[in-house]
């Protein structure tokens, strides 16, 4: 016992280095700079920005300014952009909320050997580049495209799905779905099926069951996909500029514009820094929420 | 119990239809690859190869491609370095700063990449670097791709029996053997769980690309993105067919090496 | 209140046969446990009752209603479960009103109802907590308060005991007998248990691969098992095989590689059958043999010359349990007896003891040919 708590301690003073620094500090050294110096320094750089006046031949000119948010936030076409992605936001996460539960319900009851293969149907289309997903709505969504000759079969269309808001939403369901069905999942999992056997031996029916007791313990699962499918949506670049064409302007698409093609750097960076704000804000809300939900588990 | 069967039935039916909607536009980029005809009609027009071979002619597309398999496989590396040793520190060895590191490392996952690429893209031209070359996309996608090593490592190390360290030292073996010996083993299938994630998200990373491409070192998804806007001709069907094709292979030998479960949840 | 009667009753899952055939009847008011080892289709049995599980043949009746295809909530029947089920997102007191107000009774009337059985159950006071904050026992009475409160017809308990540690669970057997005494409810309980089936029950069935070995009171279970299957589940016995030599009426003389056993045994058996006699451990009387060990006991070890009943033996294991001694003692002819005795006067390994029991406290069963198999039963059943 004596001996090996004595070499331990001769091992303790080998890897110490001088001035008290453990040595182990090195591993994280790479990560924390790269993150302060690439992700923190930026970020406070594009802050920096958003308070620099505009100027007509260079990116920005540095006085001090409030006029950015002002723009960012009263103009009306912007403001009109900011309510149009946020609507986006509520109305895919809404959709996908809907059309997810029955799905995550089923991968949470269904056996553990059936469960592996469906996960897998669940989780493949995120191992697909976002770009490819898109392409494939355009190929079903076009005017001339798969669904429109097959309602055609039918005598109906052609449909216009493409190029206008309805493909985008089609196209941002689909691609955020798995985000929703894995946390619901998830907390679907965690219910014990006795206790919806509970409450129907107690007299509630299958409908009761789920709005008393399911559907109030897969909240925190809700919260969690919602928030997740929400701010992936309104961050979306690929698809409002693929399948909305131009026609559908968002935020992100609103700022890559100001900055990279009107070289208005001081604007773009008052727009991104709302945009961050509100994302900011709509997380903050969720851990609010979830707390208030948990209350009465864990 | 007539009501209890119904019900079942429509849940089934429901859920096969939803995996029908989630799985259908990848299935039909894959069938349009192969259709000889210019669109995808009903019925289809023929088996053909022909949109394969006009990418293999097309020299900005296997540019990209290639570039994009060098941009992911240098981001892989650095990610699963720096995210594994910092996963080491954090889980190990912080004590006052744990919960503040590994935030900031996380960062970089909820915040949406396309105010990142911004933030970045006028970073880079403020300090002079510019989107020249390519550095500022290797800096941008180990930035997205760290904390995917950073949380699968983690999660094994935060469930690692460290007694299993202590029986080493106990029967004689030194830190390093240990390391090697007892540690890495046991890490490896969330190393490279991670390193896959960090890969697949390089290869198919978007808003980052978007803004941090500098001329002549485009990635395929920007190719891609930059061609629909102007066609959508099946070549990038045969495109996404192949990157789809090149996904499954490295996720198939990820399952041989550690098992797809691990894949998924970052376990073990 | 009611009775449940279950007629030739069969559940099939993909090809394994849970329940098989099962005829059962409870009279009014009366407690049966169903008592089994895991996977004997005694759980698989309850959940039918309840309507969990659909019957594939058979009926099911509560009182005077055929319930066979019935859904579970329109059954009226309290239920507590293995692991209670309580909803962890409401209070104590609302997982007690729960099921008055899908009755549609009146708020004032379930407000009364709830504080009067949680004053019962002994949780009064602890109304607002959540589930988690309780302890397993407190959580026990609240699942029991909640399947009660309702008036059911039946009560149906899964292994309701079996999350609780030893002492608690002890103290839990008397506390649920007299609970359902009190409400005079028609009760199910399932359980591997054999002590807690013991205590509790009125009759109880033993359940084996989905059919029932025997049905009886707890004593005609344990001292008079049916099947040497059962005599091996309940209770721990010796059982020594061995064939009739004598068989006049209940009184059976048995030849075993042992020696001579007499005994009781059902009138059915006949001279020349194969039989096991079970003798169960607390009822051998163990004595030191003082002085002849050396010298007569390689003649008695083969079992001839031996008194009836009487058997001497080596001590090879012995265990001390606090209140009593645990032996092994080998008794010649393969056979190890196991005896259970007052730990004064205590005796030690290989010292040479002698072995007496009375004939009324020896039972003999026919020989089936399934005995074999009952270790890895037994196996299960501590689970």
């Amino acid at each position: 016992m004596s001996t090996a708590s004595g070499a331990n301690r001769v091992l303790e003073r080998i890897t110490r280095i001088p001035f008290g620094l453990n040595r182990m500090i090195l591993l994280i050294v790479p990560a924390f700079f790269l993150v302060l110096i690439f992700f923190i320094g930026p970020y406070l750089y594009l802050l920096y920005m958003s308070f620099m006046s505009q100027a007509p031949a260079a990116p920005y000119e540095s006085t001090p300014t409030l006029e950015n948010y002002s723009i960012a936030i009263r103009d009306s076409f912007n403001w009109r952009v900011i309510r149009t992605t946020l609507q986006f936001g509520v109305l895919t996460t809404l959709i996908t909320l809907v059309l997810a539960y029955p799905l995550a319900y089923h991968l949470a009851r269904a056996s553990s050997r059936v469960k592996g293969i469906l996960l897998i149907l669940v989780l493949s289309p995120l191992l697909v580049g976002i770009v490819i997903r898109s392409y494939g709505w355009m190929i079903l969504l076009a005017d001339t495209g798969l669904v429109n000759q097959a309602l055609g079969v039918f005598g109906l269309g052609p449909y216009s799905l493409m190029y206008n808001q309805t493909g985008v939403m089609i196209a941002l369901v689909h691609i955020y779905m798995p985000f929703m069905v894995l946390p619901l999942a998830g907390s679907l999992q965690n219910i014990d099926p006795d206790i919806e056997g509970a409450s129907r031996s107690l007299g509630a029916s299958p409908w009761t069951t789920f709005w008393r007791v399911t559907w109030p313990l897969s909240l925190p699962g809700v919260a969690a996909g919602s928030i997740l499918v929400f701010v992936l949506t309104i961050s979306a670049y690929v698809i409002p500029a693929l399948l909305g064409g131009y026609n559908v302007m968002t935020l992100p698409l609103l700022v890559v514009q100001t900055v990279s093609q009107l070289f208005n750097w001081p604007l773009g960076s008052a727009l991104a820094m709302v945009f961050f704000a509100i994302t900011i804000a709509i997380i903050w809300l969720y851990m609010k929420f979830l707390n208030w939900m948990m209350r009465g588990l864990t | 119990m007539e009501g209890e069967a119904r019900r079942r039935w429509i849940l089934k039916i429901s859920v096969t239809l939803i995996y029908l909607f989630l799985l259908a536009p990848i299935f039909i980029v894959v069938a349009a690859a192969f259709n000889s005809g210019e669109f995808l009609r009903f019925p289809p027009e023929g088996f053909s190869f022909r949109w394969f071979q006009r990418f293999l002619d097309s020299q900005p597309f296997v540019d990209a491609f290639l570039f994009s398999l060098r941009l992911a496989i240098v981001v892989t590396i650095l990610a699963t370095l720096i995210g594994t040793a910092a996963a080491f520190y954090v889980v190990r060895h912080s004590r006052r700063f744990r919960d503040l590191l590994r935030l900031m490392i996380i960062l970089p996952l909820p915040v949406p990449a396309i105010l990142t690429g911004i933030a970045l893209l006028i970073f880079f031209y403020a300090i002079g670097i510019g989107t020249q070359g390519s550095i500022a996309l290797v800096i941008g996608h180990t930035l997205i791709c760290l904390p995917y090593v950073f949380l699968t490592v983690s999660s094994v190390l935060v469930g690692f029996n460290q007694s299993l360290e202590e029986a080493a030292r106990n029967l004689g073996a030194g830190p390093w053997t240990t390391f090697w010996r007892i540690t890495l083993p046991i890490i490896k299938g969330a190393m490279i769980s991670g390193a896959v994630f960090a890969f697949i998200i390089s290869f198919d990373q978007f808003p980052i690309s978007l803004l941090l491409a500098g001329v002549g070192s485009t990635p395929l998804p920007l190719q891609l993105f930059d061609y629909l806007r102007f066609s959508f001709d099946p070549t990038a069907a045969a495109v996404s067919t192949i990157s789809i094709v090149m996904t499954v292979i490295v996720v198939l030998i990820t399952e041989r090496l550690v098992g797809l479960e691990s894949l998924y949840w970052g376990k073990r | 209140m009611g009775s449940i009667d279950l007629k030739s009753l069969t559940k099939r899952f993909d090809d394994v046969v849970a329940v098989n055939n099962l005829n059962l009847e409870l009279n009014d008011g009366e407690l049966i446990a169903l008592l089994g080892p895991s996977g004997c289709g005694k759980t698989t049995t309850l959940r039918m009752i309840a309507g969990f599980e659909m019957a594939d043949e058979g009926t099911i009746s509560i009182g005077e209603r055929n319930v066979t295809t019935l859904a579970p909530e329109k059954r009226n029947a309290g239920m507590v479960f293995q692991n209670y089920a309580l909803f962890p997102h409401l209070t104590v007191y609302e997982n007690v009103a729960f099921g008055l107000e899908m009755r549609r009774v009146p708020k004032s009337e379930i407000h009364d109802r709830v504080m009067a059985i949680l004053e019962k159950v002994q949780l009064g006071g602890l109304d607002a907590r959540y589930p988690r904050q309780l302890s397993g026992g407190q959580q026990q009475r609240t699942a029991l308060a909640r399947a009660l409160v309702i008036n059911p017809e039946v009560l149906l308990l899964d292994e309701p005991l079996a999350n609780l540690d030893a002492k608690l669970r002890e103290e839990m057997r008397f506390y649920i007998r007299s609970l359902q005494q009190e409400f005079e409810i028609t009760t199910v309980y399932v359980t591997h248990d054999q002590a807690e089936a013991l205590v509790l029950a009125d009759r109880i069935a033993v359940m084996m691969n989905g059919v029932i070995e025997q049905l009886g009171s707890p004593e005609e279970i344990y001292r008079r098992p049916q099947t040497p299957i059962v005599a091996d589940f309940v209770g721990l016995t010796n059982l020594v095989p061995g064939v009739i030599t004598e068989q006049d009426g209940e009184r059976s003389l048995v030849e075993t590689r042992a020696g001579v056993i007499r005994g009781m045994g059902p009138d059915s058996l006949l001279n020349g059958d194969t039989v096991l006699v079970s003798v169960r451990p607390e009822t051998l009387r163990i004595e030191g043999v003082k002085g002849t060990a050396g010298l007569m006991g390689s003649e008695q070890h083969d079992g001839t010359g031996s008194a009836v009943n009487q058997l001497e033996g080596d001590v090879t294991e012995r265990a001390f349990l606090g209140n009593l001694i645990d032996y092994r003692i080998d008794v010649g002819g393969g056979e190890l007896f196991r005896v259970q005795a007052a730990p004064t006067p205590s005796y030690d390994v290989s010292e040479r003891v002698n072995l007496t029991f009375p004939e009324s406290e020896v039972w003999v069963v026919k020989d089936v040919g399934e005995s074999i198999s009952v270790d890895s039963l037994r196996g299960e059943s501590g689970a």
